[in-house]
């Protein structure tokens, strides 16, 4: 069975992780055009993508790039969300699929992918949109299991995610991952080709070589967060005590290895664990509680 | 089943199989993966394809992935792999030769070398950084006109 949610929940999870997908989107605007030009030796076609025989003409990597930005913010704003929720989920997995076909795939933008598009083909604009606005008939929508289900299918894909990267690690090397140099080799393989490729690296995953006793209790625990992924679906205490543990290992990632996760370790990622209605209502009353005093000073 | 309880029925579990999916047939791609990342067992050496500046100061040093074509680290060591594996050394090092010819804090430097380097990754950081074998797939000229 499926908890209900309220429709700002999921509304307000619409606008905040839409945002920062259409924010990621103009971020990396170099990025989407940076492909035009690659060899087509380079195309390796992933995804949606590996229904192309050769690479689009820049015309359309452009038009796709601009229909993604238009959809994004139509998407953010909730206005014919009918169309443009599955219309940005879409470009958007298109965009990255395209970008990721050009011989490196970047596995930090799987969650932030798959999370637009559950949230593209729920009902996720039945409030704070311009549709609600349209619609208005004087009643909130109400609190249903229609606003739940796809909160909790982004939460059960996030701990899927992560007890896949469990699963592979166990199927490649086993238990050998956590008693062995495995995770020393990474650290060091990883900086290594970064400081030969003219990059910054982790200062500390080099400090921390030295010392090579820490590895396997840091592996086990690493192991361990990812293989108990999904007990965060079963209370949100344990989701929450999950959430920190799984973030404090992006945060080691970070410092040890340089890779900067950017979707989990910004907290997106997590959010749907959370009333965060709850925290847009307290940080109303934060403003208005300052607007007021400021007023009284006046 | 109204249609609204089959939709999210119908969704959620696409989306579960699809992200699950590659775990059983293995094979990593975008946005369905494996998240391979981290998981296959790495040797102590570390096979680095890279691009080589060689400084007449003799600050010899890596090109570093803005000069290779992409501001992302994997793209730049994945764009000169797949250009050694496809016998585009040449091409890719003329290339790289032409933007760093025009950017002024290169200008110590002579000539590229696009290369494999084997590396001893902790000694690495106990101070060996030099490579345990080489290999050079490509040697070029950093172009220097009038301006030099």
């Amino acid at each position: 069975m499926i908890d209900p949610a309220p429709a700002v929940r999921l509304a307000w999870l619409r606008v905040v992780i839409g945002a920062y997908a259409l924010v990621y989107t103009l971020v990396r605007l170099p990025a989407w055009f940076g492909v035009l030009r690659y060899r087509p030796t380079q195309f390796h076609p992933v995804g949606p993508i590996t229904l192309l025989d050769q690479p689009w003409p820049d015309a359309v990597v452009v038009g796709l790039v601009f229909a993604t930005v238009a959809l994004g913010v139509a998407f953010c704003l909730g206005w014919r969300f009918r169309w443009t929720g599955p219309g940005f989920a879409a470009a958007f997995m298109i965009l990255l699929s395209y970008r990721n076909s050009w011989g490196m795939i970047f596995h930090t933008e799987n969650l932030m992918v798959f999370h637009v598009l559950v949230l593209g083909l729920g009902r996720s604009a039945d409030a704070v949109s311009l549709d609600a606005r349209v619609r208005r008939t004087g009643d909130e929508p109400e609190v249903h299991w229609r606003y739940g289900w796809p909160i909790r299918l982004m939460c059960a894909v996030t701990v899927l995610v992560y007890l896949l990267a469990g699963i592979a690690k166990l199927k490649h090397a086993g238990l050998a991952w956590v008693t062995s140099d495995a995770l020393l080799n990474f650290v060091a393989y990883d900086n290594v080709r970064k400081l030969e490729l003219g990059a910054g690296h982790a200062w500390l995953g080099g400090f921390l070589l030295t010392y090579d006793e820490l590895f396997p209790p840091l592996a086990a625990l690493s192991l361990g967060i990812e293989l108990g992924a999904p007990l965060a679906l079963l209370h949100p205490r344990i989701a929450r005590v999950w959430v920190i543990l799984i973030w404090s290992f992006h945060v080691g990632v970070l410092l040890v290895m340089y890779i900067f996760f950017h979707y989990p370790l910004l907290g997106f990622a997590f959010l749907p664990f959370f009333a965060i209605e709850e925290a847009v209502d307290r940080m109303r009353a934060w403003i208005a509680a300052r607007r007021s005093a400021s007023v009284r000073v006046a | 089943m109204n249609g609204e309880r089959l939709w999210a029925a119908l969704v959620s579990t696409l989306v579960l199989g699809a992200v699950a999916w590659p775990a059983v047939h293995g094979r990593d791609s975008f946005p369905l993966s494996t998240y391979p990342m981290f998981s296959k067992p790495k040797s102590a050496t570390a096979e680095v394809y890279h691009v080589v500046a060689h400084s007449t100061e003799r600050r010899h040093r890596p090109v570093p992935p803005a000069l290779v074509g992409t501001d992302e680290i994997m793209q730049a060591f994945q764009t000169i792999k797949i250009a050694i594996r496809s016998g585009e050394s040449d091409p890719l090092c003329a290339e790289i030769a032409a933007r760093v010819a025009r950017r002024p804090e290169y200008v110590d430097i002579d000539r590229l070398e696009v290369r494999i380097d084997t590396f001893d990754t902790v000694g690495y950081f106990s101070g060996d950084r030099r490579p345990q074998a080489s290999e050079v797939f490509a040697v070029c000229s950093v172009p220097r006109g009038d301006a030099r």
